[in-house]
């Protein structure tokens, strides 16, 4: 079942004047609902400015965004209902907590949404549950937490709201390799117990093949590729042209056919990677 | 070779009434002129503290930091001290000033009263070296976030200096970009004889220096070359770090009883131990 879709979507920047600049150029593709797409492109390639398209914070210029089936801006004044169902993490959100506690800031978005104080307070613990914020901390001042733990709650304020789907940009940019792991980890449980949507966009390659089933690849506000993981990390050249790259082990694998051994592709994780070399490790040594 | 960056017992906190904790507990680190050096740790680990002392933007609490003899606790030092190690940011657009990019790297020698004529000059071999001359009259907001942090880099270079430390200056970059500032780097390095303290949170960038600092609690708890310090993947995840991912496939095999090396660092040697066993 398709989630959200994007039809002949263009979005031009400054529209009408003659300095107008298509930044995102009919773009056509559909979301399945329950995936989690990896979002890449080099800077300017049009990723941002397309998933502020999918909570209804742009209108696009020309074509239409579509979720669950829906228009989103066939009632403008219903756009902000998208808002509640598309949640969406900035980069640097931790720039944006503003309330005297924790668990006040994460209670604004289910406030703005009308719910009861019963139903608040519910999903505001269930959120920060989710990101691992302790219980200790709902109640201290935001700015009084550590970088990793300012961004967990900004993370968990859109989460409070139950989003269908949820995107985040550059979530782990600046976290340490324990704060990205643990962050990205979270992201994916959350997005398996409760079966939404997520759109990651991230500049690390490494990242997006470990929790993404399917990327979508941006290059001059157009879809360059769109489709499984393994099926868009076997087109290294391609995605070095456009200013990418590949997870190293994939480069590895690489390496290891150019030398004309049989190890097969479609690997861009560690755990894949030992798993496939280890019985013909194994077999090279005659065990 | 002769000392950049010599700190001695430095001692630093942040102290708030309610929390006095060290971020710097009685740390001591030297560093060698025209050495590349990776500052590695985990947020909050005293990194960017430490960053900060190498060029008198902080002042320690205790010890001393002197920079090439000079110690940065000495108002009389502090202007020479800044134009010996020139410090780059993470975010560019926070580090860019003018809307003109040669106007940009200008910006710091003008403020020293260079003369005209050398300014000019200096503005010139610091884009030359970033490979961004040919930008020289474009609008810095206009241009990617790799070419903005290569100008960030060349407005700290007019101010030639002879030590550049870098805090995460890749961090909001995308592949491309991150190649291009780190090979900008590298080759200020081995070419110019620059002294480098990167700051990253990427290893395998660490991976290309010629030392790993590593840092935990405010004290340096791992210190070698990249091959000894990323050998020890149990120990660097102790402290919420990571190694290379050729590293880390290696690291597992290895611990499937696997005779590999154990301090593979780079892709290239990666392929070359798998395919020596397998060929």
């Amino acid at each position: 079942m398709t989630i959200l879709e994007a039809e002949n979507l263009t979005y031009a920047y400054s529209d009408g004047l003659p300095t107008a600049r298509a930044a995102v150029n009919d773009v056509s593709l559909s979301v399945e609902a329950g995936s989690f797409v990896g979002v890449i492109g080099h800077t300017g390639s049009g990723k941002s400015t397309l998933i502020q398209h999918f909570n209804g914070l742009l209108r696009p210029t020309g074509g239409r965004v579509l979720l669950g089936g829906k228009d989103i801006w066939a009632d403008p004044k219903k756009v902000r209902e998208v808002r509640f169902r598309v949640g969406l993490v900035f980069q640097y959100p931790e720039y944006q907590l503003f309330e005297d506690t924790v668990r006040r800031d994460i209670a604004f978005g289910p406030r703005n949404m009308g719910l009861s104080e019963d139903e608040i307070a519910a999903r505001v613990e269930e959120a920060a549950a989710f990101v691992g914020l302790p219980a200790a901390l709902l109640d201290k001042s935001p700015f009084d937490l550590s970088g990793g733990e300012k961004r967990r709650a900004a993370v968990a304020g859109v989460m409070a709201m139950r989003p269908e789907v949820l995107i985040l940009d550059e979530p782990t940019a600046g976290l340490d390799p324990a704060g990205q792991e643990h962050l990205l980890s979270q992201v994916k449980a959350y997005q398996q117990e409760r079966g939404c949507t997520v759109l990651l966009v991230s500049h690390r390659m490494e990242d997006v093949a470990r929790v993404a089933d399917r990327v979508l690849v941006m290059d001059g506000g157009r879809v360059a590729m769109y489709d499984e993981t393994a099926a868009v990390f076997s087109r290294a050249e391609e995605l070095r042209e456009i200013g990418l790259s590949i997870p190293a082990v994939t480069r590895v694998f690489m390496g290891l056919r150019a030398r004309g051994l049989d190890v097969g592709d479609n690997v861009y994780t560690v755990e894949q990677a030992a798993a496939r070399l280890l019985p013909l490790l194994r077999r090279g040594k005659g065990e | 070779m002769a000392t950049m960056i010599d700190a001695r017992q430095v001692s630093f906190s942040y102290a708030t009434e309610d929390d006095p904790h060290e971020v710097l507990c009685g740390v001591s680190l030297s560093v060698k002129e025209g050495s590349f050096t990776a500052l590695l740790g985990h947020n909050g680990s005293g990194k960017s503290t430490m960053a900060k002392l190498f060029n008198a933007l902080l002042l320690p609490s205790g010890g001393q930091v002197l920079v090439q003899g000079m110690d940065t606790a000495r108002e009389e030092n502090k202007y020479d001290v800044r134009r010996t190690v020139g410090m780059v940011l993470q975010n560019p657009d926070n580090q860019l000033v003018s809307t003109v990019v040669e106007e940009d790297v200008a910006f710091g020698p003008e403020n020293l009263g260079v003369p005209p004529a050398e300014i000019r000059e200096r503005v010139e071999a610091a884009l030359r070296a970033v490979d961004m001359w040919e930008f020289r009259e474009h609008a810095p907001h206009k241009l990617s976030g790799g070419q903005k942090q290569r100008v960030a880099i060349a407005g700290v270079l007019a101010m030639q200096p002879q030590c550049l430390v870098l805090d995460e200056p890749t961090a909001m970059l995308d592949p491309q970009g991150r190649r291009e500032v780190m090979e900008t780097v590298r080759r200020l390095n081995r070419e110019q004889g620059m002294t480098v303290v990167l700051i990253t949170h990427y290893m395998e960038e660490a991976a290309k220096a010629d030392r790993v600092v590593v840092m935990d609690g405010g004290a340096i708890v791992m210190d070698g070359t990249p091959r000894e310090v990323f050998r020890e993947a149990e120990r660097l995840r102790g402290f919420q770090l990571d190694v290379p991912q050729p590293t880390e496939l290696c690291h597992v095999l290895r611990k499937a009883g696997v005779n590999l090396p154990p301090d593979v660092l780079t892709v290239d040697e990666c392929v070359e131990a798998l395919a020596s066993m397998m060929e």
